[in-house]
């Protein structure tokens, strides 16, 4: 029985025809929603952010810190709003008209939280995620996840559970 | 068509700010009378503003006075929502049950007779 030589054209065709399985080698990637207070800017994991809200109507509540700026009716449902500023330890600015309020929600708890703007909602890589630098100052080390690069910009990504936590329990 | 459900209310204010209180808790409205006389923003923790005589809701013997305006209304249920649990945690405000949105804001709704029994 006569046999014909395997040539390298054959093999090449056999495994095109077969294909083989595609390996996915993309790094795993992560929602980031960016905004900013003044010239700082920071993320939260898209995850913990439910919605984007623009011209929401803020009802005024008394007895209640000067850190939250009340409550807004949602569809219904009623959340609190507390000022990112005053949770970071900034101080207070007037609310222009870029200002969005984020819709956080944890397996705890849900709230709104005022931002100066909303820059982006982002795919990054994990990797690009950094560990917080020793040089972070004292009182933002228990809220910061980490650090990335947006725009030339370090941005903190921030613990939005860690903050509620500390919120309920009047620490900040 | 069957009619919304509602509550009864008194609302009134204190403090510069909009309250309100179960009409079953309150027995009259009165401006004098032998009851103890309280003012009802030392219950709440907020400044008495009005030095001016003010009308009283009379609550056992209690009369509890409260700024204007007061109004006995009724209240779409659908208006009536639960504290923000993180409002429930951090208001200063004592006797809060309930947070009332109507076309004027926010009003809280009140637990008076539990603030005075306390």
């Amino acid at each position: 029985m006569e046999e014909r030589a395997t040539t390298l054209d054959d093999i090449l065709a056999r495994k095109r025809q077969t294909g083989g399985e595609v390996v996915n080698v993309d790094e795993p990637a992560v929602k980031l929603v960016f905004c900013s207070l003044g010239e700082q800017w920071y993320a939260f994991y898209g995850e913990v952010i439910r919605e984007v809200l623009a011209d929401h109507e803020v009802y005024y509540l008394p007895g209640c810190p000067s850190s939250m700026e009340g409550v807004i009716n949602v569809r219904g449902d009623i959340e609190s709003v507390i000022s990112l500023r005053s949770v970071l330890g900034l101080p207070e600015v007037k609310i222009a008209a870029s200002s969005r309020i984020l819709l956080g929600k944890t397996s705890a708890m849900s709230s709104g939280i005022r931002v100066d703007c909303v820059e982006e909602v982002l795919d990054v890589l994990q990797s690009a995620i950094q560990s917080p630098p020793h040089t972070l100052p004292e009182h933002l080390r228990p809220v910061v996840l980490g650090i990335v690069m947006y725009h030339e910009h370090p941005v903190h990504l921030l613990d939005l559970a860690r903050i509620f936590t500390d919120y309920r329990e009047g620490l900040c | 068509m069957a009619q919304a459900e509602t509550l009864e209310i008194i609302s009134f204010a204190a403090g510069a700010c909009r309250f309100a209180v179960e009409a079953r808790q309150v027995e009259a409205l009165l401006s004098d009378g032998p009851q103890t006389l309280v003012a009802v923003e030392s219950l709440l923790g907020l400044p008495l503003l009005e030095a001016a005589p003010r009308p009283c809701l009379r609550l056992g013997k209690y009369r509890v006075s409260v700024s204007e305006p007061v109004d006995l209304r009724s209240l779409p249920v659908d208006s009536i929502y639960p504290l923000p649990e993180l409002v429930a945690l951090r208001i200063q405000i004592k006797g809060v049950r309930a947070l009332v949105l109507d076309a004027h804001g926010a009003m809280l709704l009140l637990d008076l007779r539990g603030l005075l029994a306390s």
